[in-house]
């Protein structure tokens, strides 16, 4: 069985041959102190055995005033030179219907949309599994309005918020469409809804504006023949029923730390969907001993792996804290432990 | 809710014109003095919507709604405190370290601060220890608060407090820190003053270091 036929058969909630490792995004960092020999991003996925191969959108951005940037959303950034792969920005151009009426959201058809993907595609398509890593239907309309803003109009300003969402899923459900017919395999949806406490809204405001519109995107890369892992940080127990009824294929990777257990998600959902993750990357694998992270390795394949239906990785990413040799021990340990039948006592 | 007042449940639902109703009337009929208004109703209100939000049945858009009223009732008593005593309890300066740009918490943590009496200035996210220390010289807060929520930044508030107290500005401010990473250990062997595990803790913390009950 190669990568791709491993990622597969796992999202189809079957036993592969072993549990299949895979990572949204792994750091620099990490990947020169284990790999120097990987010559580019993609190098590492291949010369460690890495299952699926994730890539991701890419906006331009412009100067602003007062030497700030903008992307092609509107959004403003302050020029940072944190290591991390995400950006925040610190103001959006949207506070009212005026404003959205106005508003040009970004052309999902610009030829440098799908930025590396084309090149995974040639490279790896039917070898390892193809992720394309794609925000929904909350962050940039949380961002274009300010998140405060945004919340509080969810209560008090319900059609802004529907034409909002509207605007920015019309957008995504043809990056996500484009995605898929450049050879994408599978789209990850990449929006938070939660913190460690709970949701960031309230289950009924998640039902009305955010359950349907994903529930949309989700069907509209079904269509397209593409399957969908919907990951979210945070406790989503309040949730998790309605993210599963949109139909993803899988959910996470999931956070341990914020009460999401896999076994207990696999437990009361794994007829219907598969499960993404979960080893801890904010203590285990910034801290942890190896030993430590082999023995987690370890006890989640007992737990979770057995049946299928099981994709292995860090409980977010391999973000540029994580101590590359318990990276490592944790790829060894997967391969040491992972081949099916599971075998653990 | 039951035993709850009218202006306690106002403040819980948002409701700003309830909230300004309930007070004028009080005030006109002489029901209550403004004491009384802000102790045994605004605060608790505020009290029971931060008891809510730590128990997650009230999340983040409804509570800056509560915020909102709780102002709004602070707006319309706030002539009876003619030394302006009711928005001046404290100055807080608040940011996210260097490096980090997560800020949904540290914004609660400022709503929070703000609707108990302080003034808070945001100085936002991945604010460098140079940026800190030239804040408070400038602004003599007398509280600085410090978010994180990676554990790799994390030690940019150890160094913010490092240059801080080599620039003799602790003399100035008290120095708090939070987000999820941070634990009381931590905070207090970097040599923090105070920890809030959360934005009604943050509250509690600064009401300490200045003395409020
Ligand atoms: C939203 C989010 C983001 C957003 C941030 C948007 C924004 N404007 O803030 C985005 C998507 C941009 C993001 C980016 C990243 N993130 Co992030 N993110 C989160 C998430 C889901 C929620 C954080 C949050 O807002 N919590 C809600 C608030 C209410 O809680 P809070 O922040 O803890 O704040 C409360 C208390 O801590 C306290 N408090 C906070 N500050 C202060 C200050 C003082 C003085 C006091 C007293 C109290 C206090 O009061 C607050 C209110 O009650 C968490 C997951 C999680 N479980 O928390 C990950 C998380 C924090 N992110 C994480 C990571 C790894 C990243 C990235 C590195 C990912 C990547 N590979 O690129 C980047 C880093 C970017 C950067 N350089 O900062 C990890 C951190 C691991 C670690 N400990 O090191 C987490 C825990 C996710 C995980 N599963 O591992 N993230």
């Amino acid at each position: 069985m190669n990568s791709y036929e491993r990622v597969k058969t796992a999202l189809e909630l079957r036993e592969p041959d072993r549990v299949p490792i895979v990572e949204l995004y792994v750091s620099p960092n990490v990947q020169s102190a284990i790999c120097p020999e990987a010559r580019d991003y993609y190098d590492f996925f291949d010369i460690m055995g890495l299952d699926a191969v994730y890539s991701t959108y890419f906006y331009n951005f412009e100067p602003a005033e007062d030497g700030l940037l903008r992307d092609e959303w509107g959004l403003i950034y302050k020029e940072d030179d944190t290591a991390e792969f995400l950006k925040v920005p610190i103001k959006g151009p949207i506070s009212s219907m005026e404003d959205l009426k106005n508003y040009r959201p970004p052309d999902p058809d610009a030829p440098w949309r799908l930025f590396t993907l084309p090149d995974v595609v040639k490279r790896f398509k039917g070898e390892k599994y193809i992720v394309f890593h794609c925000r929904d239907v909350f962050v940039y309309p949380y961002q274009l309005m300010g998140m405060e803003n945004f919340l509080v109009a969810c209560i008090l300003e319900p059609r802004l918020v529907e034409a909002l969402l509207d605007m920015v899923l019309e957008v995504h459900e043809r990056l996500v469409r484009n995605a898929i017919r450049a050879g994408a395999d599978c789209i990850s949806l990449g929006d938070d809804y939660a913190t460690k406490m709970g949701p960031l809204m309230s289950p009924e405001t998640f039902k009305k504006y955010f359950y349907p519109r994903l529930a949309k995107l989700v069907s509209a890369i079904h269509e397209e023949g593409g399957k969908v892992i919907k990951h979210t940080d945070g406790n989503i127990w309040k949730l998790i029923d309605m993210l599963v009824d949109t139909g993803a294929d899988a959910l996470g990777p999931l956070e341990p730390d914020a009460g999401m257990f896999l076994d207990e998600v696999k437990k009361k959902y794994g007829d219907r969907v598969a499960v993404v993750g979960n080893i801890d990357c904010k203590h285990i694998l910034p801290s942890g001993t190896e030993e430590e992270v082999e023995k987690a390795v370890k006890e989640l394949i007992k737990k979770v792996s057995p049946g299928g239906g099981h994709l292995i990785s860090s409980c977010n990413s391999i973000h540029s804290g994580v101590n590359p040799l318990n990276y490592l021990a944790m790829i060894n340990a997967v391969k040491k432990y992972g081949s099916y039948p599971i075998n653990i006592d | 809710m039951e035993n709850k007042s009218g202006i306690i449940k106002a403040v819980i639902k948002g409701n700003v014109a309830e909230v300004q109703e309930m007070i004028d009337f009080v005030l006109d009929a002489n029901l209550m003095t403004p004491d009384e208004i802000l102790n045994n109703h605004l605060i608790p209100g505020m009290e029971e919507v931060g008891k809510r939000f730590r128990a997650n049945t009230m999340y983040v858009g409804e509570v800056i709604l509560s915020s909102r009223a709780m102002h709004a009732g602070i707006n319309r008593i706030k002539n009876y405190y003619p030394d302006n005593s009711l928005n001046k309890k404290g100055k807080v300066l608040i940011g996210t370290v260097a490096g980090d740009l997560h800020d949904i918490g540290k914004k609660i943590v400022v709503i929070f601060l703000r609707t108990a009496g302080y003034e808070v200035i945001d100085l936002g996210i991945d604010v460098s220890p140079e940026d800190f220390a030239v804040h408070v010289e400038k602004e003599r807060p007398d509280v600085l608060g410090l978010s994180a929520l990676l554990t790799t930044t994390t030690v940019w508030m150890a160094e913010t407090i490092k240059l801080l107290k080599k620039e003799k500005l602790l003399k100035i401010c008290k120095v708090i820190v939070g987000g999820d990473p941070v634990k009381p250990n931590f905070a207090r062997q970097i040599g923090a003053d105070g920890y809030g595990r959360d934005a009604p803790d943050a509250v509690r913390c600064v009401n300490r270091l200045l003395g409020y009950r």
